[in-house]
């Protein structure tokens, strides 16, 4: 048999220094080729290569033995390869079912949309998948775990040669999970060929006929699953980690700073109890949608949790609002920089000095040159380039913006510094920068809770690591004891 | 502490920090708030600085007249940035001992830096061929200084020499802190004489933990007498200046990189 789809000898270099590096890797009909990867390691970059949304510097991808090069995803979809993205990309003001057949709407004989063949495709299509979801239903009200479903319902319409899903279970419970793999199967039986990225070891042995591991944009090994047992896979993931590179100091660990006891948040976290210690970097890691984020979120307020308690130094507290905390000495540093953290349209002064502002108050108003100049000595400590006040962050590079993120709230001087995921798409120097800024905290006496799903930066910069998995505490590991496979073994645990 | 040697204090911690709050120079100079705020006013008379409600801020024309060591107008700024930076990274370095530690220290401008910090740790004994880093730690209640023997050398003021490395045989340490001249594109070190290259190589073998200091314009860049090559699981201190290039460079080599960015001023 002939693969439908190759990709040999293909590189791709990228603005931030990373790159891919002569990608071979082949598809045939009626396969389910896993692809799994750290994050970072370039493996969804690759996906979106087959997807039409990147163009490859060099190489050759060949389509049923014929080289081709697409001009997009459109040009890609047109012939025969869909794209699932990681993120459910939905239109919010449609209807499930709306959503569902858009690229393909059933038209009536004037050219107006015919309702009732619309609904009742739907209908149909989910009965036959099992779904319950209703289809008139606005997308808006639905879960996150949903989303992800009616994104992967979407590959039953229309006729695909290649149907490549990017981490498509990560929010999902089990019975979502079900009905996934009953689509993958159904893709699998009428002969379209199925990448499917995935951090999931069960995942893999379930469904996948063959599976490739990405790494630093090489890949480095391709199987038949039918040859690996869990244990193999679990070591075929790994390889080695690098963990003395991080800018770690031993340090005597102080008194609990911060207790958290049986903290609930809707059905995301359940039971979460541990506590933090003063100059302590406590590493959290676990799966999307391990309720890693949520966490994140209660500690600081952003989120109400719906049950358990919070103990700052002994003492019961209540966190409803980020000014609570705040307040308390909790700082966080957000998920998703560009979106949460950088103020946009406005220079780099006003975005360090934001969350500081009393520190700059003067008997008439703010004292502009003392604000100037603290920012400024914080941009250059931080390795912020260039780093003139009139820069406009929002126009930085990722990592320059991370830093900026960072330095907003060391000027604010809390006790406790929340990280989520503060390297995460970053440039390999503005990473270092990052690193040592943390190693700077914990040096004088502050706390970090740095939250991660990359395994070498958990176990080259903690003391403690805690493993989340379906919103419980899967393990509470000292560093001396913690390995990569113990970590995945744990994450990955039904 | 006299008033002068209060204000020269006081101007050197401006010119580092550039602003600089009331309690934080009356806890450092261990004299009054209201000794403090006298002596801001005299500093903002000459034009120094400019007060806040709390403190005092560099005043921009003066930050171009701080005399860093000696009299007024003898150094520009840039001797302040080289002296500060020097100190960043001796408190950074200094995180990398533990009380109890034995260590070996070589001479330069950044280990006299990494001993001064030292006064923090307690149960420290330096073994060293330098005599101000000798010196400086024999002063600190809790620690202990040797000195090797040798030929002292009149710039260096740091002993070298055959007696060196004999008497170097005689110690185990549990880390070295070598200050280099030179850290090549290839990670070859080298040193500007033979004698401190020799040292450092002769510690080198003798120790599990290497820590490199440096300064950020040593990178890519070679002394004349080279003794070796740093390799992954070594460490590196360096300040802030450092190019982005060299940080990705040393990151993927598997080196420990501390950058002395000495940012967070403590919780409030």
């Amino acid at each position: 048999m002939r693969p439908i789809l190759e990709l040999s000898g293909i590189s791709k270099r990228f603005g931030d220094g990373f790159a891919l590096e002569n990608i071979d890797l082949d598809l045939f009909p009626g396969e389910v080729h896993v692809v799994v990867g750290e994050n970072g390691s370039g493996k969804s970059a690759v996906m979106k290569l087959v997807g039409g949304l990147y163009a490859p510097d060099s190489g050759e991808l060949r389509l049923d033995g014929v080289p081709t090069s697409f001009t997009g995803v459109a040009d890609a979809k047109s012939r025969g390869i869909m794209y699932r993205p990681q993120e459910p990309q939905l239109f919010e003001n449609l209807s499930v079912a709306e959503n569902l057949f858009f690229d393909q709407l059933p038209r009536g004989r004037w050219g107006g949309l015919d309702v009732l063949r619309l609904r009742s495709d739907a209908v149909a299509l989910f009965a036959k998948l099992g779904i319950s979801l209703d289809i008139r239903a606005g997308v808006a009200a639905l879960g996150y775990a949903q989303r992800q479903l009616l994104e992967a319902v979407k590959t039953c319409v229309g006729t695909w040669k290649v149907v490549i899903f990017d981490e498509p279970t990560s929010a999902m419970a089990e019975p979502e999970r079900a009905i996934l793999f009953n689509i993958v199967r159904t893709l699998k039986k009428s002969g379209i060929g199925v990448f499917y990225v995935s951090h999931r070891l069960d995942e893999i042995l379930r469904i996948g006929d063959r599976v490739s591991v990405v790494r630093q944009g090489r890949v480095e090994d391709t199987r038949s699953v039918d040859s690996l047992d869990r244990e193999s896979l679990v070591h075929m993931m790994t390889g080695s980690l690098r963990t003395e590179r991080y800018p770690r100091t031993s340090r005597v660990r102080g008194r609990v700073v911060l207790e958290v006891r049986g903290l609930r948040s809707g059905y995301v976290l359940r039971d979460v109890s541990f506590s933090v210690h003063k100059g302590e970097i406590l590493g959290i890691t676990g799966l999307m949608g391990s309720g890693r984020t949520r966490l994140a979120q209660c500690l600081f307020g952003a989120v109400e949790s719906t049950a358990g308690e919070l103990l700052l130094d002994g003492k019961p507290v209540l966190l409803k609002v980020p000014t609570d905390a705040l307040s308390r000495g909790i700082a966080l540093v957000p998920e998703d920089r560009s979106e949460n953290a950088i103020l946009h349209r406005q220079d780099l002064v006003l975005n360090v000095a934001v969350a500081s502002l009393s520190r700059y108050k003067g008997i008439a108003g703010l004292n502009a040159d003392f604000m100037r100049s603290l920012v400024s000595d914080y941009s250059s400590r931080l390795g912020v380039r260039p780093g003139r006040p009139s820069d406009r962050p929002d126009k930085y590079s990722g990592g320059n913006q991370q830093k900026v993120a960072i330095a907003r709230w060391l000027a604010r001087r809390s006790r406790i510094y929340i990280m989520d995921e503060p390297t995460r798409g970053i440039d390999v120097a503005s990473k270092v920068d990052v690193y040592n800024a943390i190693a700077d905290l914990v040096a004088k006496g502050a706390s970090v809770i740095l939250i991660s799903s990359d395994i070498e930066e958990i176990l080259g910069l903690c003391d403690r690591i805690l493993v989340l998995a379906g919103g419980r505490i899967a393990c509470d590991l000292p560093r001396a004891k913690a390995t990569q496979e113990l970590i995945l073994e744990y994450a990955t645990a039904e | 502490m006299f008033a002068l040697e209060r204000v020269r204090v006081i101007r050197n911690y401006l010119a580092e920090h550039r602003q600089a709050e009331v309690h934080a120079l009356s806890s450092l100079l261990a004299v009054s708030e209201v000794t403090v705020r006298r002596d801001l006013e005299k500093l903002e008379e000459d034009g120094f600085l400019v007060r806040t409600h709390g403190g005092a801020i560099l005043a921009e024309a003066g930050a171009g007249l701080v005399p860093f060591r000696g009299e007024k107008g003898d150094n520009p700024l840039s001797d302040v940035s080289v002296q500060a930076l020097a100190d960043e990274v001796g408190r950074n370095a200094a995180r990398l001992v533990s009380d109890g530690d034995t260590v070996m220290i070589t001479c330069g401008p950044l280990t006299r830096a990494l001993a001064r910090s030292l006064s923090e740790r307690r149960g420290v004994t330096v073994l060293t061929n330098d005599l101000e880093v000798a010196r400086v730690v024999s002063l600190q209640d809790a620690n202990r200084a040797v000195l090797l023997g040798g030929e002292v050398d009149p710039t260096d003021q740091a002993v070298y020499g055959a007696l060196s490395l004999d008497d170097l045989q005689r110690f185990h340490v549990d880390r070295l802190f070598a200050e280099l001249d030179g850290f090549g594109e290839d990670f070859e070190l080298s040193s500007g004489t033979q004698e401190k290259a020799a040292l450092i190589r002769e510690g080198r073998a003798r120790t599990r933990e290497f820590v490199i200091l440096c300064t950020a314009d040593r990178f890519f860049r070679n002394a004349f007498f080279r003794f070796g090559v740093a390799s992954g699981g070594d460490t590196v201190v360096t300040d802030r200046t450092i190019d982005d290039i060299v940080k990705r460079r040393l990151f993927e080599a598997n080196l420990r990189l501390f950058i002395s960015q000495d940012i967070f001023e403590g919780s409030a």
